[in-house]
């Protein structure tokens, strides 16, 4: 009994003191606000946060109609969604928080180090569909290519910047994972796929795409040109246009561009925008 | 007393009942509700072979899932339905009591395995084997197949030993008794006991339409129709299990994928009505 009336007093204390903090938004940042809460919770305890991944659409429209403090994005903001902020009055400071490189993978012992967007955009819409016809000097077997399901942030890149809005080949496999991917490259010595730069391992093989290696040095130079910058918007506006300072969206901001949060990007598996060191 | 403890159990079990009557009616009237902008917004769209959901002008059509579902469904249960039909015959008719315990225990085990095992089974351990064999992909209908029959065998099998096991005495002595031959006998059995049967294999034939981890783990996830054992294929279950996570919810394309669990409901029911008209008020059509 004397438990129960501790926690509710807890709770109540939590209900008149506490701050919420409520995100939303983009799946692929998903993962890296999932570790920033966890620390932010442990750094602030009389906050709480909650978080939910539905879209980067989804969140910048609750940022509009105010549902909610931080919306997670992995693209800039739409000509309409300009249009309406402006009509709103509203200001979203929009932060590129990591980069989310994507890595072509292919077996280690297929012989090919280098292909160009033009070939991937081929393969993928299907006007190629054996090795010898991106190169003569490889067998001529059958192209195994996989891709990501079509829920999944990366595949959003892979559809803006190879595919360009083309339809997809049905011979193209969706698949879950990640990790399901690096398993059936390094399986099938005539597949390939792609993937976050952060899950690539040496069972399988980057290939450079157009001539540039997939690192994190030529992403953050933006020379590979497989990659994109993801953001973290706030509205400006509810702080009358002024820089907040003292409540747990400033706290949150200045947690996630610290080294201690971009570390964190990190270990997400993407690429941190800002310096990792102290 | 004994009256008042009658009238509480009765009211108890009736309001159980009601319930989940209840509840089956309420998923179906939810499917159906959430799937009603895609049915008047797309129409027969969802009809055409072209899955396309998160592109510029998208497009929901289902006909090359719902194509592969079937074609994977039935041909799977045909392979279950005959090996499992001469192994139970095999129990039945020929194995002695230490063999049976054995097969049985062994197929009890088995049937215990949750299928995300044996998605993981055919990725690891069949693809490979796969791709030695010649194949261009290890995730393909023939995997996919032989993981489902994996599931899927124990429970035909016991259920049509079971059904055998039920044939009386009488009929297999009889048959023996005017000059019957072995075969000849097991023919006899194998027809008293196909209603049992049948419904094995209706269940099964549930089973493998509505499995979804397996068929999402090593099926392929490709939208082409399948024209060889190797090809990759995309069952409507593994599409609804792989997009409802992560979409919009109330968008175009969440409704579409409603309208998928909305059809694989209708035609699950319809097996399970026809089944149970099938075994029950017509059995002579089995039997013959």
């Amino acid at each position: 009994m004397r438990k129960f009336l501790f926690m509710s007093m807890v709770i109540f204390a939590v209900l008149i003191y506490g701050e919420t903090l409520v995100i939303k938004g983009s799946n692929t940042v998903y993962p890296i606000a999932q570790l920033w809460i966890e620390q932010f919770q442990k750094m602030y305890p009389n906050v709480t946060a909650t978080l939910e991944g539905a879209g980067s659409s989804t969140g910048i429209s609750a940022l509009m109609n105010g549902t909610c403090d931080i919306a997670n994005s992995s693209r800039f903001l739409k000509a309409g969604e300009i249009e309406q902020m402006h009509k709103n009055n509203k200001y979203f400071v929009p932060l590129v928080i990591a980069y989310d490189g994507i890595a072509v993978i292919v077996n280690p012992t297929l012989g090919i180090d280098s292909i160009s967007i033009e070939t991937l955009y081929k393969i993928y819409t299907g006007q190629i569909t054996e090795w010898n016809q991106v190169d003569p000097k490889l067998p001529k077997r059958p192209i195994a290519a996989y891709s990501r399901n079509t829920a999944s942030g990366t595949f959003e890149v892979w559809l803006e910047k190879v595919l360009k809005g083309e339809k997809l080949s049905p011979r193209i496999q969706m698949l879950e994972s990640s990790q399901a991917e690096i398993e059936s490259v390094s399986k099938n010595q005539y597949a390939i796929a792609y993937t976050g730069m952060g899950y690539v391992t040496n069972q399988v093989k980057a290939l450079k795409v157009n001539g540039i290696e997939p690192t994190v040095e030529n992403v953050l130079k933006g020379k590979y040109p497989l990659s994109r910058p993801l953001f973290v918007f706030f509205d400006l506006s509810r702080f009358n246009n002024m820089w907040p300072e003292d409540n747990a969206i400033a706290d949150y901001i200045r947690f996630i561009l610290s080294p201690e949060g971009q570390k964190l990007v990190e270990k997400a598996g993407y690429i941190p925008a800002y310096g990792t060191e102290k | 007393m004994k009256k008042i403890g009658e009238i509480l159990f009765k009211s108890i079990v009736f309001t159980a009942a009601i319930l989940v009557a209840a509840a089956l009616f309420g998923i179906v009237f939810f499917l159906f509700s959430e799937s009603l902008r895609a049915i008047k917004e797309v129409k027969w769209g969802l009809f055409t072979s072209e899955w396309f959901p998160v592109w510029e002008t998208p497009e929901f059509g289902i006909r090359t899932m719902l194509l592969n579902s079937i074609i994977l469904t039935l041909w799977t249960s045909f392979i279950v339905f005959v090996i499992g039909i001469v192994v139970a015959l095999y129990l039945h008719s020929y194995a002695n009591k230490k063999e049976k315990e054995l097969i049985l225990g062994v197929f009890e085990y088995v049937s215990g395995i949750p299928s995300v095992v044996l998605g993981f089974f055919g990725i690891v351990i069949v693809a490979p084997l796969l791709l030695k064999a010649g194949a261009w992909t290890g995730q393909n209908f023939f995997n996919a197949s032989f993981m489902l029959s994996v599931l899927t065998l124990p429970f035909m099998i016991s259920l049509s030993y079971q059904s055998l096991e039920k044939v009386p005495k009488e009929i297999s002595q009889a048959a023996f008794s005017i000059g019957a031959k072995q075969f000849s006998v097991m023919v006899v059995e194998l027809k008293y006991a196909m209603p049992g049967i049948v419904n094995a294999v209706m269940s099964v034939f549930n089973r493998i339409f509505g499995e979804t981890m397996i068929v999402l783990m090593v099926a392929g996830g490709s939208n082409l129709l399948v024209k060889s054992f190797f090809d990759p294929i995309r069952p409507l279950t593994a599409t609804l299990g792989s997009e409802l996570g992560e979409v919009e919810v109330r968008s175009l394309h969440y409704s579409a994928l409603f309208f998928i669990g909305f059809l694989l409901l209708v035609i699950s029911l319809i097996i399970t009505i026809l089944t149970n008209y099938v075994v029950r008020w017509r059995e002579r059509w089995i039997r013959g």
